[in-house]
């Protein structure tokens, strides 16, 4: 006996923990009634992603079975086997759905019972219809459209924004800045002028409205007028209606427009060009000053006018033949007389013509018939010129040979012979300096006026 | 030659010898367990001596098993129900205190509390009974002292630690459901459906062959370091610490490997 209370208490022990875990398996078994027979039935499904072995089947929210197999059918389909309970009957056209719960819970078969009086499904029969709704992985897929689409507009946007500053977007938005930038400046720098417009514009408007207050009567009478002068002129009354209706009107002032056009581009196309120069003439120690006027209707023709104050011109000759008549006889004595007028003014008026880089001209020169050659390349020029061809008093021809180079566009530096052959003063060696005017030059001095002139 | 063994074999000579030593205890003891393994078949069986070994290791047991697994499956629930609270899901605290206990912690915890409070008890007698000779008083009476003392250790642990551990199984979810319920506020219902929708019986099961498993280990150690205990009053202080420290060292070694097996043929869901 005294072996008994062992023996008995670990009896007791041993019941009570085996009766224990029967009673766990139990509870933790117990997901249906599958312990209790029940029945299988088969349905297949195109995709069974998530679906586990035990997984509930449900009816109306009910659980009536479990998933018992999961297998591949023909390498296509999932052909899931479901034990449901003994209680449960369904008809042969019954659907079953596979659903998630919520985000994370796990995939479960719903039956939707079919109609009622179809036969009954028995055990190891096959609900026919099957589908896979609102769970995660469609979601999933929907949601990655959705995600291509967007990676492809913010794609395009990369593009238009990006890193490059050339992108339109990024250049709108510099140009953008530019631009408030310069507001932001002009309006800093010109805050009291603005104030002042402001000022003015309240002003004036103060002033107009006081104005239209008291003058509303005669502008009314105005708009009367007007509405009556346009009416006749809309109507072909009076010399403006006939004027303004008449198409030969229209036409010939056309015309007329279009020469005046001709004509004016003609005086546009004439180049003018006016300069100074003046020469320091060593042997007669003294200066000869020119002002010269070129016209040049087109490049290679042109018309020279210049105006020389010749400190040494050949001597003027007059010839006076005087009767002297002493009782009866008469004698006849002749006077001449050589003059020598200096600092006369002198024109040359010539016409020019340019081949190549040769000029030819001729006509008036120092209010002689002459004519001279010229040379141009760059900024350096030759010109000779051979005048006064008078040799009745044993004069000889007047020949002047310069060079000129120019130090800017507008001035430039001059050196030669004058009166090369001459009986007096011959080879008249001269350096001088000058300027010239060429068109917009002279359209900039105008603007100016006289005084600066010698400052240019 | 002479020089490199110089050099060599302070090195590898302990390390040799201690490989040596070893194999021949792992060799001993395979004997040793071979021995009680052959005896547990041979009659005569000696009921009373189980069932006292039985008393011994697991209904005595009862108390401290259930007070240990009351407070691991609470502080389980407590720490899960904190990282649960952050994504709402505290409903499943019940199911990962119930998987843990019944897969993991049951037969491990179990096992180990079966180790300090039975098997060093173990150790110390049969060492005890080694060195004060009666163990050779047995043999001289003709009783063979593996049958008669180690046989009914091996089995009551065998048989008792699954046991203990499907109690400390329950116990624990009764303390993860006082935790979660009462203090954590979790909602019944949903706690207790997932717990029973996620626990399975194949979870229970597997436990209880670990436990089994771990139990026929720790006896067969613990009596093994008692058995061969030498050297008086000091070797069996020494047998004792040496069978505690390598059943529970082998308890948590052998448990990765038959978790795996486990794993792999057992709980083969999907």
């Amino acid at each position: 006996m005294r072996r008994t209370p062992a023996e008995l208490k670990v009896g007791i022990f041993a019941a009570a923990i085996i009766a224990l875990l029967a009673w766990s398996t139990l509870r933790v078994g117990d997901k249906t009634s599958v312990h209790g027979g029940g029945y299988d039935l088969t349905v297949s499904f195109d995709n069974a992603t998530g679906l586990k072995i035990k997984a509930p089947v449900e009816l109306a929210g009910v659980q009536i079975g479990v998933v018992k197999k999961i297998n591949l059918q023909e390498s296509r389909n999932a052909l899931v086997t479901l034990a449901l309970s003994d209680e449960v009957k369904l008809p042969n056209d019954s659907t079953a759905i596979l659903r998630t719960r919520g985000f994370l819970g796990e995939t479960y078969v719903e039956l939707i019972p079919g109609s009622q009086g179809s036969p009954l499904l028995s055990s190891g029969g096959e609900i026919p219809n099957s589908e896979r709704t609102g769970d995660i992985n469609s979601l999933v897929s929907q949601f990655n459209l959705i995600a291509d689409d967007i990676k492809h507009v913010t794609g395009s946007l990369r593009t238009m924004v990006g890193d490059d500053e050339n992108a339109p977007i990024n250049r709108i938005v510099s140009n953008l800045d530019q631009f408030t930038e310069a507001i932001k400046d002009v309006t800093l720098r010109n805050t009291d002028n603005v104030d002042r417009i402001a000022n003015n514009i309240a002003e004036l408007s103060a002033q107009l409205k006081e104005m239209i207050a008291q003058s509303s009567g005669n502008v009314e009478e105005s708009m009367d007028r007007i509405a009556s002068i346009t009416r006749k002129i809309d109507e072909g009354k009076g010399t403006v209606g006939r004027l303004v209706n008449d198409e030969e009107t229209v036409d010939k002032l056309n015309e007329a427009v279009d020469n005046l056009n001709q004509t004016l581009g003609g005086f546009r196309r004439l180049e003018a060009e006016v300069g100074y120069h003046a020469e320091y003439l060593t042997k007669s120690q003294d200066f000869k000053n020119y002002v010269h006027v070129a016209l040049r209707p087109s490049p290679d023709k042109a018309f020279l006018l210049d105006f020389v104050a010749d400190p040494n011109p050949n001597p003027s000759h007059t010839v006076r033949t005087t009767d002297v008549t002493v009782g009866n006889n008469t004698t006849q004595v002749i006077t001449d007389t050589g003059t020598i007028e200096r600092n006369k003014l002198r024109i040359s008026a010539q016409l020019a013509k340019k081949f190549y880089d040769f000029t030819v001209r001729g006509g008036l020169i120092e209010s002689t018939g002459g004519v001279g050659l010229d040379y141009d390349k760059g900024p350096l020029g030759v010109h000779f010129s051979a005048f006064d061809f008078q040799s009745r008093y044993g004069q000889r021809p007047h020949l002047k040979l310069m060079g000129d180079v120019a130090v800017t566009k507008n001035f430039y530096l001059l050196g030669g012979l004058d009166d090369i052959i001459a009986s007096q003063n011959a080879n008249d060696f001269f350096v001088g300096a000058g300027f010239r005017l060429i068109d917009e030059d002279i359209k900039t001095l105008g603007r100016m006026g006289g005084a600066s002139v010698v400052a240019k | 030659m002479e020089r490199v063994l110089a050099i060599v074999s302070p090195v590898f000579t302990p390390l040799g010898r201690s490989l040596i030593a070893a194999s021949g205890e792992l060799g001993r003891w395979c004997e040793f367990v071979w021995q009680a393994i052959l005896w547990t078949f041979r009659p005569p069986y000696r009921f009373d001596q189980f069932s006292k070994q039985m008393e011994f290791v697991g209904v005595k047991s009862t108390w401290i098993i259930a007070l240990t697994a009351f407070f691991t499956g609470a502080v389980f629930a407590l720490q899960s129900g904190k990282v649960y609270s952050l994504f709402n899901m505290e409903s499943m605290v019940g199911a990962t205190v119930g998987l843990s206990l019944t897969r993991e912690i049951g037969p491990v915890f179990a096992a180990i509390m079966v180790t300090a409070r039975a098997c060093s008890a173990m150790a110390a007698e049969l060492g005890t009974m080694r060195v004060t000779e009666q163990i050779d008083a047995l043999e001289t009476m003709a009783v063979n002292p593996i049958q008669y003392l180690v046989v009914p250790r091996i089995v009551a642990c065998t048989v008792m630690v699954p046991l203990l551990t499907m109690l400390y199984d329950y116990v624990g979810v009764v303390g993860s459901y006082v935790v979660g319920i009462y203090l954590l506020g979790i909602n019944e219902g949903p706690f207790m459906h997932r717990l029973y929708y996620y626990v399975d019986a194949d979870d229970i099961w597997s436990g209880l062959i670990k436990a089994a498993i771990f139990g026929f280990l720790i006896a067969a150690i613990s009596c093994y370091m008692g058995y061969h205990t030498r050297s008086g009053a000091k070797g069996v202080g020494k047998a004792t610490t040496r069978a505690v420290v390598v059943s529970a060292v082998t308890i948590l070694i052998t448990d990765y490997f038959l978790t795996t097996w486990i794993l792999e043929y057992v709980i083969n869901r999907q």
